[in-house]
């Protein structure tokens, strides 16, 4: 049976059990916005400070609305907001949210969710807490948040005032563009971006998805005007520099939009990809000697890479326009256990808490090397002394689960291990699922690593990195599971 | 004195770009496709072909290199669409070779197979195989029979190959293709399950890892046309695998279609990375990629196809402007003792109670025995095995490897379905730019890692492995030592000796 077939066949049992699966047409409206700060700026992501005197390439947000409406009012909302940012505040997004309301009051402002490409080459967004920024001759925080929520807030009326009857596609391809950056070693203990080439080298410690997924979406002339693409790496190429760069996701967009017109609006969504980097941990010399001959820079391999990957799903779903699909938009607050804080964790980190603002007395300039570490670990202390008053702590995660069509797009707010991300396509009931990570985080460096993850150590999965353990990680995929389903009434 | 000018020589190699010794290339290809109707390895039950969908082949590649007239050493590569390579057969091709050839080393000959589950039963000595199927006596082609055919075809192959070599060029190069999935599912428990469902709540991970590399070897002969290619893929060519017919799976269509681009003469030799998690079978979102396949017109063996075909002419675009014609070529072999997997009591009475059950079974009902007798066998080994051990604790398994040196790249061969993790190791910790591993170039038992062990399911149960993690490592350690030595001072003043 043809999918067009099925597609029918789908349609008739909806009419026939109800309206639960009924689909409108959808409508559609894009935008981006340039978000590239003033200079010189603190850019996020390393623990030491980095000030950026130059940008390599513009930073940009890539907004996406989505609206079925019943009587010329709204019914479904979606609005899909990528940024070329490390992460998202939490707060920031309230901020946003506020914004986007006083502009336009009758938005279900709780539809829009942001996520961050991950790029560390991009400006501080936390209000306070990652770093001692010089208070002049620095584009302070406060004043790029300002200016962060406007250019959005002015994005989103422009997509939201330029939607229009249009149709999507969905599409599956691959690309490698990200590499398991833990490396276990034969004690059992890992190592993040370690070294692979000791004899006590075992094995990468999880997974690589190297699935693209792609959205399509077209305006009611046929006219490609945005896509989404989902890859399982965080865009962090360059991520030592100290400048503005949006990483792989420049050179993609500017790939896309030769090839598929210049104003499609590109958004870039990272699948789980806690684990992950595109950085390689093995065979290097081979891949560098491909990338050498063919005279790209690393970023414009990735680049490549997943512009092929696009490129065959294009071909294959362009005639697969939908536009009527099923659209459901769930939002919920998830309660996830933290993870527990031991009282050694709290020693050790209180101990060096102690020490770094000691250094720090002494010698001020420590701070630019210290501070965000000593920061790091004093979310620790803050969490255990937490714990002493509430024992079982848990965080409220803001879910978002979509049905568009055949697909289902969840989103987490972590840096979410790769396994956890294939835990929901294996059991999900869509015939194709987009998980999107990093749509706004409690903090910096919010990892959720694997059982085995916490077990070997490391960065990524020690205490400090992990406000939710396995445990709340499960909870996520479960309930995200169960979200999902529920939107595939039998 | 002798110091100082070895260290002057070392600094004068160290200078030195790669260039060692003239190539000397030939290739050919066999077929060796069975007489029908013929019996079909790799299921635990017995499958009589009676029709052959695709030829099945054994790609050849002869090197030596040379100082002028000087041969200085060989490698015969020999690629065969077969589920493995027994160790009768390789002994019988190399002895008709040695015949045929006199003076010829033919312990360079390595010999691989792709994997694929469609093709003929290679093994009917019960002192040499655990995996005995009960093929009918008349109506079926003969084991031996195919083994003579496969040997009078393949050595003709090799000394045509040989006796056409000219000086060459070759390169290697690297791209990327998704077609091996990770194959082994991990539970809440801790148990893993191969093929295991992973829509269930307490779904984990796949055990391993995924290796989505592409290396590949492109060789030229002295007119500069392009006469052969090998592609290494991580992924045994087994999506077939329960057809009733005789096929290549992948690498047919694979083969065609650069044949189709190349010329219908090239040589396409196809390897198998380290792979024993692997399968082209995907473990999950199997809904999105049918969709996509149907979109775009293709069955599974189509996607597959096309993604290793687009690889191959990639990297080819990319390095044939890289030609080598003066490389590095360095092959050493040995029989390399590894220790064997112990076997538990607890293991060795569940074989027995298995291998008596079947017994009773076939003895009660004749009939079942296609379907429980080479299931008899696999466990009946395990008994074997387990008796040996009471006279010897310390058993160790020989097995035969080759590595070679080509200019910037090794390559390392070695008998088992080799669990990906030790293929990356090997990958990892090796000097060269680019490392192939090639699994099956001998008689093929799974060698698991400790945590496939731990986590158990077929494929890393005891029946499955007669070496076990332990001597994963010693494979991979020592084909490194070897690999290294290939780039030590010394091999650079063996180059220099050469010159």
């Amino acid at each position: 049976m043809s999918f067009k077939n099925k597609y029918f066949i789908a349609l008739l049992l909806g009419l026939f059990l109800g309206q639960s699966v009924w689909a409108s047409q959808i409508y559609i409206g894009a935008q981006s916005v340039d978000i590239t700060p003033e200079l010189p700026i603190a850019v996020t992501g390393q623990f030491h400070l980095r000030i950026a005197k130059e940008a390599e390439t513009p930073l940009t947000a890539n907004i996406l609305v989505l609206e079925t409406q019943v009587d010329n009012r709204t019914e479904e909302l979606a609005v899909m907001v990528s940024c070329d940012v490390l992460y998202i505040p939490t707060d920031l997004i309230q901020q946003l949210r506020i914004s986007v309301k006083q502009k336009l009051p009758g938005m279900d402002v709780s539809k829009i969710f942001l996520n961050a490409t991950h790029t560390h080459t991009a400006p501080v967004l936390a209000e306070e807490g990652e770093y001692w920024i010089p208070k002049e001759g620095v584009t302070q925080v406060s004043h790029y948040r300002k200016f962060f929520v406007d250019k959005i807030t002015e994005g989103i009326i422009m997509a939201w005032n330029s939607r229009e009857e249009g149709s999507v596609a969905w599409g599956l391809s691959y690309a490698v563009a990200g590499y398991n950056r833990r490396i276990s070693y034969s004690d059992g203990t890992s190592g993040m971006s370690s070294k692979t080439n000791l004899p006590e080298f075992r094995n990468l410690e999880g997974s690589e998805d190297h699935d693209i997924n792609t959205l399509f979406f077209w305006n009611k002339n046929g006219k490609l005007i945005s896509m989404v693409i989902g890859v399982a790496s965080p865009s962090q190429e360059v991520e030592g520099r100290h400048a503005v760069n949006a990483d792989y996701w420049h050179p993609v967009r500017e790939g896309i939009q030769e090839k598929f017109g210049k104003d499609v609006c590109v958004l870039g969504w990272i699948a789980a990809a806690g684990d992950l980097t595109p950085h390689l941990r093995y065979r290097k010399a081979a891949d560098d000697r491909m990338r050498e001959l063919r005279d790209l820079s690393r970023t414009e391999e990735l680049a490549r890479r997943i512009i092929l990957a696009v490129e065959e799903s294009y071909d294959a779903v362009n005639t697969e326009k939908q536009a009527t699909p099923v659209f459901k938009h769930h939002v919920e607050k998830l309660p996830l256990p933290e993870r527990w804080v031991t009282e050694r964790n709290y020693q050790e980190a209180n101990d060096f808490v102690t020490d770094a603002k000691n250094q720090i007395a002494d010698d001020p300039k420590a701070s630019d090397r210290l501070y965000r570490r000593m920061k790091w670990q004093e979310a620790t202390v803050k969490r255990y002394q937490k714990q002493m008053d509430h024992p079982n702590p848990m965080y409220d995660m803001e879910l978002h689960v979509i049905r568009l069509g055949d697909i289902a797009i969840c989103t987490n707010e972590f840096e979410l291990f790769s396994d956890f991300g294939i835990r929901i396509m294996a059991r999900s009931k869509a015939l194709q699922t987009f998980v999107v990570q990093l749509t706004g985080s409690p903090d910096w460096g919010s990892y959720l690593p694997t059982t085995k993850a916490v077990y070997g150590g490391a960065y990524s999965a020690v205490i400090h990195s992990t406000l939710i353990g396995p445990e709340g990680g499960q909870v996520l995929v479960d309930r995200t599971v169960e979200v999902i389903d529920g939107l595939w009434p039998e | 004195m002798i110091r100082i000018c070895i260290l002057f020589a070392l600094a004068f190699s160290v200078k030195l770009p790669a260039q060692a010794s003239d190539l000397y290339l030939g290739a050919a290809t066999a077929d060796i496709s069975p007489e029908l109707p013929v019996a079909l390895m790799g299921q635990f039950h017995m499958r009589i072909a009676e029709r052959a969908d695709t030829p099945l082949y054994a790609a050849v590649v002869a090197i030596e290199s040379r100082n002028g007239n000087k041969g200085l050493d060989t490698a015969v590569f020999v690629s065969c669409d077969l589920v493995y390579i027994s160790a009768q057969l390789r002994r019988e091709l190399r002895e008709e070779v040695g015949r045929r050839i006199p003076g010829f080393n033919v312990s360079k000959i390595i010999l691989s197979a792709t994997h694929t589950h469609t093709a003929p039963v290679l093994e009917d000595n019960p002192d040499e195989s655990s995996f005995l199927y009960p093929i009918p006596e008349e109506g079926v082609s003969k084991v031996k029979d195919y083994r003579d055919l496969f040997t009078k075809n393949v050595a003709d192959a090799i000394e045509k190959a040989w006796k056409n070599r000219s000086r060459g060029s070759v390169t290697w190069g690297l791209d990327r293709a998704a077609v091996g999935y990770n194959r082994r599912t991990v539970y809440a428990d801790g148990t893993s399950v191969m093929y295991g469902n992973t829509n269930r709540p307490d779904f984990q991970s796949l055990e391993g890892y995924e290796d989505h590399d592409i290396n590949s070897l492109f060789f030229w002969d002295a007119k500069g046309k392009l006469i052969a290619m090998s592609i290494d893929v991580a992924c045994p060519a087994q999506e077939f695998e329960h057809k009733t017919t005789v096929n290549a799976d992948y690498w047919h269509p694979v083969r065609m279609a650069l044949q189709k681009r190349f010329g219908a003469d090239l040589n396409v030799l196809g390897w198998i990375g380290a792979a024993g998690d692997q399968s082209p079978h995907s473990m999950y979102r199997k809904a999105g990629e049918a969709r996509m396949q149907e979109l775009s017109n293709k069955s599974r063996m189509d996607d597959i196809a096309e993604r290793i075909i687009r690889a191959a002419e990639n990297t080819y675009e990319i390095v044939k402007n890289d030609k080598q014609t003066n490389v590095v070529f360095f092959h050493e072999t040995e029989n390399l003792p590894l220790p064997m997997r112990k076997i538990t009591a607890e293991e060795y009475e569940e074989s027995k109670k298995v291998t008596e059950d079947c017994a009773a079974q076939i003895a009660a009902d004749p009939g079942k025995a296609p379907q429980l007798y080479a299931k008899m066998t696999w466990f009946g080994d395990v008994l074997k095995r387990y008796n040996e051990q009471q006279k010897n604790p310390d058993l160790m398994y020989e097995t035969e490897i080759h590595v070679l040196r080509i200019g910037d790249a090794a390559i390392c061969t070695n008998q088992f379905e080799l669990f990906t993790d030790y293929g990356i190791q090997i990958q990892a910790r090796s000097k060269a730019v680019q490392t192939f591993v090639i699994q099956l170039a001998g008689p093929g038992t799974y060698l698991p890692t400790e945590k496939a062990i731990a986590g158990g399911g077929y494929s890393a149960v005891c029946q499955s492995n007669v070496v076990g993690a332990e001597g994963g490592q010693v494979l991979v350690d020592r084909t490194l030592e070897i690999i290294d030595s290939f780039w030590s001072e010394e091999s650079q003043l063996e180059i220099q000796r050469n010159l």
